[in-house]
């Protein structure tokens, strides 16, 4: 059996609102999962029970308060990265693991295609080749050569949605967080998406994707886990696993 | 944060990446004419690693500005101590060089740029003439190399080289903060400081200046420090920051941590005061 892509180790978050007198929220009470080189696990639950909090965990984009999230990286060597240093965080925030969130936060006054682009120039990409390779990508999302010299911030919900999901599979890096990426697309463009992403998959790119659209889950999921209240309620294979009802009223909602 | 081994100076641990800087209990204090004290900032340290822009963020009066110019030598500590790599390979105190040391570092190793251009640039010289003299200072001796230098960076900065030679005193602000940091980068040096770089300019003059600070960092791969006020500066150009208050860093990590998960009190409320 291969070693874990990562080892997630009973992490626990708490936040404080001094600004609110010290209001304690408690989003992690402890959650603990393997996840394989190449796996998709999917993320369910409730509004509130942890999701968001547990990937941005593992970004580093909230410091968790307890547990570990240990990383195997491409050279075989493995990362806490829960406590590693800010500089290791970087790194491999350029190299290994990307976050992709709902809102594409990009820059403003630079072009869609290189938005793109720079995932692979900060790498250490030549320039022209990343272009070349945005423009792929983009274009396979339905995002076309007039849109991709043109400021995203000027695009619909949608459109930029795609640009941030075409960030994160030009060059898809070792682990994937995928946060809502699709929640502003109609199915024709979920469809594209689920595309590039199997793509990825089949290169070996693990991901962890919250989607509350039942629809890409099932059709995208190896296993998934059910997050209540900051805890694990259930972690299996996707077909065995019991979707509660309120996340399939949700879907219909979005749908 | 490394902590540094045994003696002082860079941490030279085997096979691990040397900061570029290192900072360590940096104070500055000011007598007043009451005879109290005026702390402008107490036990600042941080490093900087090669290629990284740090931000420092803080309101008015928080140290920020204080922790440049004490880099910088415009002022000079009351304690602390400073390393960097170029500087007898960071074994050396920054502010325990002479005069000579530290008009070479002023001139060579580093630069910065003010918020008031008039603090960076000499009015009273050309466009070009004030990169020139910059690389006149940092020992660049051929006269045409200098020219070509000086309209090179102009150029970079998107200052017009029709304007190469005339007098700053007579372009706007932005144009000003353009020709202040095509001089800050005209000789390369190893770190670049800024200090409230866009604070003053119009929003659209400012997104040009930002604009260009980002594309010039990515592409040279510079490093800098970034002291802004503006949480929108910081979450556009730096990986880490520090945050100050009071003369005091109460909190430090990655740009996008402490905005979304600031953890010090402190933090919590700026970052809430203004939707960014």
């Amino acid at each position: 059996m291969t070693e874990p892509l990562l080892s997630v180790r009973d992490i626990q978050k708490q936040i404080t609102l001094h600004i609110l007198d010290g209001k304690r929220v408690d989003p992690l009470r402890g959650v603990s999962f393997d996840l394989a080189p190449g796996e998709f696990l999917g993320i369910v639950g409730p509004s509130g029970a942890g999701k968001s909090s547990l990937i941005k965990c593992l970004n580093r984009t909230y410091l968790a308060d307890g547990g570990t999230a240990i990383f195997r990286t491409a050279e075989g060597s493995t990362v806490d990265l829960l406590s590693t240093d800010e500089r290791t965080m970087i790194r491999l925030r350029r190299t290994a693991i990307h976050y992709v969130s709902q809102f594409l936060k990009a820059p403003p006054r630079v072009p869609a295609i290189d938005v793109v682009a720079s995932v692979i120039v900060n790498r250490g990409g030549d320039p022209d080749e990343a272009r070349i390779r945005a423009a792929e990508v983009l274009g396979m999302l339905g995002i076309g050569p007039d849109l991709q010299s043109s400021y995203p911030s000027l695009f619909s919900g949608g459109e930029q949605q795609r640009v941030n999901v075409a960030r994160a599979l030009v060059d898809p890096p070792r682990l994937l967080l995928l946060d809502e990426p699709t929640s502003a697309l109609d199915s024709e463009n979920r469809a594209r998406v689920l595309e590039i992403v199997r793509r990825a998959q089949a290169n070996g790119t693990a991901m962890i994707g919250i989607f509350h659209d039942i629809e890409m889950l099932t059709q995208l999921a190896d296993n998934v886990i059910v997050l209540e209240d900051g805890r694990v309620a259930q972690h299996g294979p996707l077909g065995e696993v019991d979707i509660p009802g309120y996340i399939e009223a949700a879907a219909a909602e979005f749908a | 944060m490394e902590a540094l081994t045994g003696t002082s100076g860079l941490a030279t641990e085997a096979g691990v990446e040397q900061p570029l800087l290192s900072v360590r209990g940096l104070t500055k204090r000011y007598p007043t004419a009451s005879g109290g004290e005026i702390v402008a900032c107490e036990d600042v340290s941080f490093d900087l690693y090669s290629g990284e822009v740090l931000g420092i963020v803080g309101e008015s009066g928080s140290g920020k500005s204080t922790v440049l110019q004490c880099l910088f030598q415009d002022v000079i500590p009351t304690s602390g101590e400073a390393y960097l790599a170029p500087f007898h390979e960071g074994t050396r105190n920054i502010w325990d060089a002479d005069r000579r040391e530290r008009r070479r570092l002023r001139t060579h190793d580093m630069s910065m740029v003010y918020q008031n251009p008039r603090q960076g640039l000499n009015l009273m010289v050309t466009a070009g003439g004030n990169i020139a003299e910059r690389l006149l200072a940092a020992d660049w001796r051929k006269v045409a190399d200098i020219r070509d230098k000086a309209g090179d960076y102009l150029s970079r900065t998107e200052v017009p080289l029709d304007r190469m030679d005339d007098f700053p005193a007579f372009f706007s602000g932005g144009m000003q903060q353009r020709v202040q940091i095509a001089k800050a980068l005209a000789n390369n040096p190893a770190l670049v400081l800024l200090d409230e770089l866009t604070t003053g300019l119009d929003v659209s003059v400012q997104a040009g200046v930002l604009d260009l600070v980002r594309d010039i960092q990515h592409r040279l791969g510079m490093t800098a420090i970034v002291v802004s006020h503006d949480l929108g500066v910081i979450r556009l150009l730096a990986d880490r920051t520090l945050v100050m208050k009071d003369g005091h860093v109460v909190e430090s990590g990655l740009t996008d941590q402490i905005l979304e998960d600031p953890q010090h009190p402190y933090t919590q409320l700026l970052v809430n005061c203004v939707t960014h």
